[in-house]
Parts: C-alpha cells; structure tokens; sequence
C-alpha cells in the first residue's frame, strides 16, 4: 500500500572543492599496501580550503539549487542542513546559509544529525511538509568537512563536499519522489563523541551489520510496499563511502553494474557524507532522460537508510543547463600534497588563536 | 597667513625599545629650545590606542612633560601629522594662541612586525577593505602594476627608493642610513607583488616636534606657514584606476601653480610610504617621462623620505615639517635649498586625503 | 576567555558582508560598491541599492606575502580588482585556485567563505570572495 507522495525535485546543486588528494600519496605516507586504494575503490578524495567549511560549501550548493528550481528567497519555507561537521556544536548552520541566500524570515530551519543520512531525513521531512500544505518549497542541504583520524582508512575516503535539493509539490518538480522509506536501528558501527576531533568505526562491523543491512532492508521494503521490482530502475545511487560497498550492495540487491556507476562518484571526489548518495542523484538527473526510474538509497551509521524512487520528467533537461554540472566539478581539479592536505583542513598542531 | 615655525626637534626614527610614548615625547621637547615656552601643545599620533592602551594621550603628556598648558591629541591616520600642523597654524593665525608646540609620536615597535602590520593595515576601511583581505601593500602593488602596464619600467620605482636611502646616508636622524642597489631588489623579500620590502617605508618609533608662532623668529630662520589645504579622494576600490592619485594631483596642481613652484627646484617633501606613490604623483603632475630621471630634482625628499628616513605614522607629518624648515633656514643632509618655498605633501592611504603645507622662508 | 571581535558590528555589517550590494547613484548615474548613505563621486543622497549577481571578470590581482597575523594560515593571498558584469569594481581575495594557476580577465563569480574567526571559542565570521567559474 503506498501512500502517494506528491512531492518531488525542483532543483538541485551541487559543491566539491577543486583540490584533490592522491590515495597513493596518503598509503605511501602511512605505510599501506599500495594497492589498497584500488581494494577500496578510491582514486583521489576533493579537500577544501582553510576558509571553507560546511556553510559556506552548503551555501554554494544551495544557491545554485534555488537558480535551478527558480524560485526567490521569499518562496522559501524550510531550510534543513544535514551534516557531521557542523561549524559550532551549537549554533544552527541553516540559519547562516538561508540569511546569505535571503531567505525570508518566517520559515522552519535546523541543523540535522544522522551522520551521513541526515539531508536524506531532510527530504523525507519535507516531503511531509510539502504534501501537509506547511510548505511550498523547502531546501535541504547536504554537506561536509569530513573528518579522519590521520593514518586511519577513512584518511583514504574521508573528503569535502555538498549538496543541495529544492523539494516542491510534484507538479513543479523536475523529477517525483513517487515512493521513500526510511529504515533505522541502534547500531552502532562509526560514531564520534562529543569533543572528539576524529570519528571512530568498528571497521567490518560497519559492512554487513550496518550499510548492507540497513540499505538491503529499505530498499526491500520500498519494493514491498510500491509493487516495483529492481528491473523498473534505470539507476541505482547509494550512499558511497568507498567505490567498492555500492556495487556489493547492487550485487545483492540483483542490480547490474551499469546501473550504478554513473551515480558512483566517491572514486574520484571521496566520500562526502551527508553529501555522498545525493551527489550521485545529481549526476544521474543531468545524465537521465525524462520517464527515467532512479534508486537512491542513503546511509547513515547509527544506523539508517532512506530508499527512494525517483522519476525524472522533461522539465529536468531545461534545469541541467542552469548551473554547473557534477562532472564538470569532477574534472575540475588541481593536486595536492598530504603536507597541503593537513595545512588546509588544519590538521597541524598550532598556537592559534592570535 | 600669520602663523610660522621657528624651531623644532626630533629624535632618530628608530627601534626604541627603552622608551615609550612619555618618554619620547619628553626626550624631543627637552631638545628643542624653542618648545620651552608655549601655551599650547598639539600631540599627533596614531597608535598609542592599539601599541600602548593608552587613551588621552595628549593629557598624559603634558602632564610627564610638565607643561600645564591646553592640549589636543589629532589623528588622521598617515597625514595626522599635517593635520596637527593645520591646527596649530589656525590656533595662532587666529590669535587665540602666540606659540603653539606640536609634537608628533609614535611607537611601532611594542609588537612584532606583523602586528604592527596590522595596526597599520587598519587605516584602511575596516569593514569594506581590512576584512576583504585588502592591506596597503595591496593597493601600492595593483597601482604599481597598473602604472607597469601603462609603461614605467619596474626599475623606475626601484629608482626612487635608492634615491631615498643615498639621501637619507647624510641625515642624523634617519633610520636606514645604508646605500642600497638595483641588486638588492632581486634577492628582496616580496610584499604583495610585485612590491617588495625595499619599496615600502622603514617602520620605526619616532619623536618629532615643532613650534608654530604667531611671530616669526627675530634672526630670520623660521618659515611662514602660507598655506594648508586638504583635499578629500575617493576610496581606491571606486576609481577608474587605483593609480588614480587624483585627491595629490589636484592639490600639487593647484599649489604649484598658484605659487609658480618647480617641484624640481623647491624644497618638497613628499610622501612616499611606498615608491608606487611619488612616481604616480610626478607622473600626473608631468615632472616624470619613462626616463624616471631624478637627478633633475634638487631637493625632493632630502631626508631619505619615508623610505629611508622612516614613516613613524602620527608623527611623519612633523618630520617633513621640520625637515623642509631646516634646509630651507639652516641645512640638512649636508643640503640647504636656495628656494623661498618649500613643500611638505602627506596623504592618508592610498590618497583617501591628501594635505598639502607651503612654506616661505 | 574575552571576545575580540564584535559581535553585533559583525551583525550589522552581515547584509554587506554576504552580498554584494551596489550603490548607485540617481543625480550623477555612478555605481559605487558596497552600501552607502551618500554618492562618494558626487556627494549626492539620492541613491539606490541593487544587489549583484556577483559574476565578474578579474581586471588584475597580486600576491600577498604581507603578514598581519602570526599563525596566518593562507599565504600568499590573492587579492584582485573585479570588474562586476553591473559595471562597477570590486576588491576581495580569490580562492579555489594555486598562485600559479591564476590569470588576469577570467571570469569569476561571488562566493561565501570564512573571513576570520574568533578562535577558539568565538564566532565565524562569513563574507563573499571570489572563485574563478568553472570552463564546462
């Protein structure tokens, strides 16, 4: 039985910084083998500036969002800014970024936690707002500095990135989110406590347990409860902390390969975390021809995933042209030194505050 | 106008790191025999806010130096000196006041160099320059390269500043007393480029003072203050070019021409905080083609200028005062000028204001 | 710990500060940048605000190695002269490039970054900067 959801895409940008991190550079420093990277799947990860952060690359990506759904600040009723590297501990992101894009005053706007689901539960929530008449069209914003303990196997993937969805009522959509199901547990696969710089992981307990559980489990339900069998997509996007655990996880949803690697960007840009899945999406919609079913299934350790299905319609091909591309920012890119790497992400001990 | 400077003093723009804002201010009104009996004291200076936590510190002067007499402290940024000047020359052109000391003073040296960097970097607009990663380097560069562009060979400013140290070999007081070459801009250290270190102003602490009386000196050395103008520029981020020193042309225009002044042949002081400056400046006033000749000037910036003789921000005004006094009445540098006027030029940034000072002798 | 940036003169400059608000002037037709009460060309009150859509192109640009601060984290800065496509010139520093790789009349666009920041335990101060745009 499916609830119809009359809410869908209007717009969407994307952010990665141009510098890049080789993952051969961070084995040869840390003493890996130097053919992990290719076990992991990952080629080089995006790095963003000393003066970048999670605001100011979620602002970029929403502004180019909004020019694509064409819509004013003032039509604007909701600003969620998922992320895991949130600026202060307390003090709302969103309201920073609504403020520099103008948007208007009376509106909802909050900072989410779910680490890197949290702008998946965005979109859920504003499905909800926009189908319950609270909102004509809301921003949902992914983005994040994302943090790794120096030397740890998350230093191979752990990047910089954002994204950002206008949601709005299907009929000023670009592409419907006709079906979503969120799945979530208390699991504890990777976390960070309070304080804590780094984040921590429970290394293969985040596989099977977590990620394949959690996708498997939402992706199933959503197929469930639609009647859609995997054959009626034309794509499937999933969260990607690595280029190897999506095409694992098509495997064992029954999902060919070709399917998943227009929407598999982490080989070159990283894992982006609240970013990850979205980014995809958004490779995939200025790649799609309207009538086109995409799979997006989130992750978030914690541990949850949301599964949607999208369908692209005409009015996507008129939003490509209207900002820069994914690809383009993929091919956009200068090389940098792990010494540049710890310098911009202020990885170096120093006296600050002068 | 009725007002002239008889006298004067100053200390060596230095590192002084045994002496403050009090203590400098003590040691050049000591100095100078004139300061002993006035009735007024102007104190010029632009840091002791941020170098010393010091308010009121024109107060706190006359106080230490015991002269219980009024006392204004004036701040407007580089030109405070002029401006302090200006005042001074109202004070006793309007009869209120007979001898009016003014004493410039500055301390440069509490901080390091890049926080005395920064206190300097603040004379620009705070929040539409300073936060946008805009320092005075930055416009001296862009207006250097702009002037580049339009021609002048990059030596021409180098020029300048050899110039200013070959001047300054000669003069007491000033704090890079050393020749320097065309070689020594290769090796040096880059500011914003393509201005480097030797194109910029020597950052010392300084003390000058002079006395402005209602009555010129009974021997005949002292000048007369015949004019003070000011002239308002635009901010360097709204001008056609940034080289565009219109607020300092216009005014030197003016000036030379009212009173017939050959830049090449009078007294002049002008304010060069970097070399970009005074070649913009003689350029648009006509005195520079892509020659960059500078021997034809007799007596421009006979103390090494702020180059070489050093930019103790509040009090460079009063040096300049001082110094065109003394090669116009008695000597400096070994040099005494054979002209009756001499010129003393100061600008606030990069021509935000510029002050223009015409002395007789 | 003491604050050593204001905050509410940070607030108050924000509308400046996250967007390039031009002054334009309805007796003599300048443009000038940022906001302001009155035309610095003319002297007249009588303006007007438009807001840039902070496209541009980079008339010309240095390097700074000037330091002003001991723990400076990005030297050389650069910083350039921006002609906006509404035909009026902007100061700001450029980002998202190497020294080597920037070149005078490219085309660049508005972005928000970090001015500075009240560390450790102070606000973040946002402003615009600019980014050379993207070749497709």
């Amino acid at each position: 039985m499916v609830i119809p959801l009359e809410a869908g895409i209007r717009g969407w940008g994307v952010y990665v910084p141009r510098f890049r991190l080789s993952a051969h550079d961070v084995a040869t420093l840390w003493g890996y083998d130097s053919r992990l990277p290719k076990a992991l799947g990952i080629v080089e990860k995006a790095v963003a500036e000393e003066d970048e952060d999670s605001v100011t690359m979620g602002w970029y990506a929403a502004k180019v969002a909004i020019r694509r759904a064409g819509v004013s600040g003032e039509e604007i009723d909701a600003v969620f800014f998922g992320t895991e590297s949130k600026p202060y501990a307390v003090k709302p992101s969103a309201t920073i970024v609504a403020d520099a894009l103008g948007v208007k005053k009376r509106k909802l706007a909050t900072d989410l936690e779910f680490a890197c689901r949290a702008a998946g539960e965005g979109i859920r929530i504003s499905i909800g707002l926009v189908k319950g008449g609270l909102a004509q069209n809301t921003l949902v914003i992914g983005s994040d500095t994302a943090q790794a303990n120096p030397g740890d196997l998350l230093d191979f993937t752990a990047s910089s990135g954002a994204v950002a969805y206008v949601i709005s009522s299907a009929t000023n959509s670009v592409a419907t989110i006709e079906a979503s199901v969120t799945y979530v547990t208390d699991t504890p696969d990777f976390w960070r406590r309070d304080r804590s710089p780094y984040p921590e992981h429970a290394e293969i307990f985040t596989g099977e347990p977590a990620y394949f559980h959690h996708i498997v489990s939402a992706v199933k339900l959503l197929l469930e409860e639609t009647g859609l069998k995997v054959t009626d997509f034309d794509y499937a996007v999933f969260h990607q902390p690595n280029g190897r655990f999506p095409l694992q996880v098509a495997r064992l949803l029954g999902i060919p390969q070709e399917k998943v690697i227009p929407g598999l960007v982490t080989p070159y840009i990283g894992n982006t975390y609240n970013a990850s899945a979205l980014i995809g999406l958004a490779k995939v919609l200025e790649e799609a021809r309207p009538g086109n079913r995409i799979l997006v299934a989130t992750f978030g350790s914690g541990a949850g995933s949301d599964a949607f299905s999208v369908v692209v319609n005409e009015a996507v091909l008129e939003a490509v042209n209207k900002g820069p591309r994914v690809s383009d920012m993929i091919n956009s890119r200068v090389q940098i030194s792990y010494g540049e790497y710890s310098k911009f992400r202020g990885l170096l001990l120093r006296n600050v505050g002068g | 106008m009725r007002a002239h400077i008889i006298g004067g003093s100053v200390v060596k723009v230095d590192r002084h790191f045994e002496l403050g804002y009090r203590d400098l201010a003590y040691k050049v009104t000591k100095d100078c025999l004139e300061c002993s009996d006035v009735d007024y004291v102007i104190v010029s200076s632009v840091l002791p806010e941020l170098s010393a936590h010091q308010l009121d510190l024109g107060t706190h002067i006359v106080q230490w130096i015991g002269k219980k007499v009024p006392v204004a402290r004036v701040e407007s940024g580089e030109s405070s000196g002029l401006a302090a000047v200006e005042l001074a020359a109202s004070l006793v052109a309007s009869g209120a006041y007979k001898r009016v000391m003014v004493v410039g003073v500055e301390k440069v040296t509490e901080y390091p160099t890049y926080t005395a960097n920064y206190f300097y970097s603040l004379t620009l607009d705070y929040e539409y320059e300073v936060l946008r990663g805009v320092s005075p380097p930055v416009y001296a560069a862009l207006a250097m390269k702009e002037l580049i562009k339009s021609g002048v060979r990059r030596d021409c400013f180098s020029n300048w500043a050899i110039r200013m140290h070959e001047n300054a070999v000669s003069v007491p007081h000033a704090m890079l007393k050393f020749k320097i070459t065309h070689e020594s801009f290769k090796d040096a250290q880059v500011l914003s480029d393509p201005l480097t270190l030797y194109d910029s102003f020597a950052f010392g602490d300084g003390a000058a003072a002079i006395v402005v009386s209602s009555t010129p000196d009974r021997n005949g050395s002292s000048v007369e203050i015949v004019l003070s103008k000011t002239e308002v520029g635009l901010p360097a981020y709204a001008r056609d070019n940034v080289s565009d020193l219109t607020a300092s042309t216009k005014l030197l225009k003016e000036v030379t021409n009212r009173f017939e002044l050959d830049l090449r042949k009078v007294a002049v002081e002008l304010h060069d905080s970097y070399t970009t400056y005074p070649i913009a400046i003689l350029r648009s006033l006509g005195y520079m083609d892509d020659r960059c000749d500078l021997d034809e000037f007799e007596f421009l910036n006979t103390s090494g200028g702020l180059k070489a003789r050093g930019h103790p921000i509040g009090a460079t005004g009063i040096y300049q005062a001082y110094e065109v006094f003394k090669v116009l009445t008695d000597s400096l540098g070994g040099k005494r000028a054979l002209s009756e006027y001499g010129l003393v030029h100061s600008m606030s940034g990069p021509d935000n204001l510029s002050r223009v000072l015409v002395l007789k002798r | 710990m003491s604050l050593k940036l204001s905050v509410p003169q940070f607030w108050r400059v924000k509308e400046n500060q996250y967007k390039l608000i031009i002054t334009v002037c309805g007796e003599c037709g300048r443009k000038t940048m940022f906001k302001r009460p009155v035309c610095p060309h003319c002297g007249s009150s009588k303006v007007e605000y438009v807001e840039s859509t902070g496209v541009g192109v980079l008339e010309s640009f240095t390097k700074v190695y000037y330091k002003t601060n001991s723990s400076e984290d990005r030297l050389p800065e650069l910083v350039g002269v921006i002609r906006l496509s509404e035909g009026v010139r902007v100061i700001g520093e450029i980002v998202g490039v190497r020294e080597d790789e920037l070149r005078e009349d490219v085309k660049v666009e508005a972005v928000l970054r970090r001015y500075l920041s009240d560390d450790p335990y102070g606000v973040i101060y946002y402003g615009i900067k600019f980014k050379p745009v993207l070749t497709h």
